[in-house]
């Protein structure tokens, strides 16, 4: 008696554990391990052209959308004359600033070239500015590491 | 040079916050705008009242 009721235990118990088991194995999304690479190149290209990664992932709406919002902010951020931090300004705050700026991608990188930037210190509008283009920076970072996301199947 | 008003920048800067992370949030059309409007009111009336807060210890 005490036997068949330790048997039935253990069976109970292995039943138990196989069912916790098979949940660990089924994840509630698709995790693709094979796309990593074309996710490390979905985020890099989000991140050169706002919007791109979702293009790439034939999210065209979103893709349109993001591509909007992020270059009209950043040319917001141009006209409202805000700055444009350097890498080394030796102040750490600064640092993050430019990481900020550098999320901006390629339009980062044209208003450097081409000598957009209209930085004035004196005008009432600079802090705007400085906070337009470094949330447009941020905000880019995020919508890459989203079109990452899609890519390896974690989001729809 | 645009925006004279800061009032119009920050309600810009909050309508264009308030459009891009719903959309990488949310799954649904419905929630995005929900979730878009609340993010909007908040982020305006917030900075409204902050600017109320620091006027009284001015």
């Amino acid at each position: 008696m005490r036997n068949s009721f330790s048997a039935l235990r253990n069976r109970h118990l292995d039943v138990l554990v196989n069912r916790n088991r098979s949940v660990d194995r089924e994840p509630s999304f698709r995790y693709h391990k094979s796309m990593k690479g074309k996710a490390v190149f979905v985020f890099l290209a989000g991140w050169m052209i706002p919007g791109c990664g979702h293009l790439l992932e034939k999210k065209y709406i979103r893709a349109a959308l993001f591509f909007t919002s992020i270059t009209v902010m950043f040319t917001v951020g141009l006209l409202l004359q805000g700055r444009f931090y350097e890498v080394n300004e030796g102040n750490p705050l600064a640092f993050l600033a430019f990481v900020g700026n550098l999320g901006n991608g390629l339009l980062y990188l044209a208003a450097k070239l081409f000598g957009w930037t209209r930085t004035d210190f004196a005008s009432i509008t600079y802090e705007y500015g400085t906070a337009y283009m470094i949330t447009s920076g941020l905000l880019n970072f995020l919508i890459a590491l989203n079109g990452y996301d899609i890519c390896r199947g974690r989001k729809k | 040079m645009i925006f004279h008003s800061h009032f119009f920048s920050m309600v810009f800067f909050a309508l264009i916050v308030s459009i891009v992370l719903p959309t990488l949030k949310e799954e649904s059309l419905k929630a995005r705008v929900r979730e878009g409007i609340v993010l909007f009111v908040t982020l305006v009336f917030g900075a409204v009242l902050a600017g109320w807060l620091m006027f009284l210890f001015r």
